[in-house]
């Protein structure tokens, strides 16, 4: 038989509630919001590619593995985009994101995204390793342009290999 | 089934949606990628490579990668449900997961 993946489009689904239904041109544009935002981190962290991710007024924030401890918060996309560009780049980085959950209440454009992901570190000499992993908690909505983008992002660590510089742990996003 | 099948793509959609429910809803992080769900009547399977992270809080790492197969099924209410993993190899990758705390 096909398997169903293959019958997946990025066409409008019909479904019983439209309202609150998630159809696959909704996982579509969140799929690539969330591919984007890998993508800004790990090959330009200092470009301008943030703006495609975030709202201008959005609210980024960081929790540490240590539980009890206030998240690192940033607000706004120029704020996001300073703090990613002043961050220390010491090794090439991939993340990975998968198991994506998206939910909307009625009528609400907003959708929330809960998701886990990995961030391998490429370093010289010693190969690639785990740097980070944890779990996603986003908000987020189509915009004018056709792009979906992050009201809030929510960045759960579980565990990290490297915390930040010091002195820079309240400032800086930390994937 | 006819390509673009839209119910049969909601239907993909509900079976993947129930399956990373059930694995967020368990300790740590089980990466399911590449899943690969198929439909037959009130029952499916979901082929995906699993990749599940461990370690302490500072010292990251891969516990297992490896291809697994999850089974679900309909409950009476038609909601998709994630049947146990069978003893043995596949039921590691949840057993050897790591506190986050």
């Amino acid at each position: 038989m096909v398997p169903t993946w293959m019958l997946a489009s990025t066409e409008q689904v019909q479904a019983k509630n439209p309202e609150t239904t998630i159809d696959a041109s909704i996982r579509d544009g969140v799929l690539a919001l969330l591919a984007r935002y890998g993508r800004c981190a790990d090959h330009d962290p200092a470009g301008s590619g943030w703006s495609d991710c975030f709202e201008d007024d959005a609210l980024l924030s960081s929790y540490s593995p240590r539980p009890g401890r206030p998240p690192a918060l940033l607000r706004g996309c120029a704020a996001i985009e300073r703090a990613f560009a002043s961050a220390p780049k010491t090794a090439a980085t991939t993340h990975v994101t998968s198991n994506v959950l998206i939910e909307r209440a009625p009528g609400d454009p907003i959708v929330a995204i809960r998701s886990a992901f990995v961030r391998f570190d490429h370093l010289p000499g010693i190969g690639v390793v785990v740097g980070s992993f944890g779990r996603y908690s986003d908000r987020a909505r189509p915009c004018d342009d056709g792009l979906w983008r992050f009201c809030e992002r929510e960045i759960h660590l579980i565990s990290r290999r490297s915390p930040p510089a010091a002195g820079m742990a309240s400032q800086q996003p930390s994937t | 089934m006819p390509v673009n099948d839209p119910t049969a793509a909601v239907e993909a959609l509900a079976v993947l949606d129930a399956l990373y429910r059930a694995a967020e809803a368990t300790p740590g992080v089980e990466l399911l990628l590449n899943s690969v769900p198929v439909i037959e009547g009130g029952t499916a399977t979901v082929s995906s490579v699993s990749v599940v992270l461990g370690g302490d809080l500072r010292h990251p790492d891969v516990r297992l990668c490896r291809r697994v197969t999850d089974s679900l099924h309909r409950d009476s209410s038609g909601r998709w449900c994630v049947d146990p993993r069978p003893d043995g190899a596949d039921l590691d990758a949840r057993e050897h997961r790591t506190s986050p705390s």
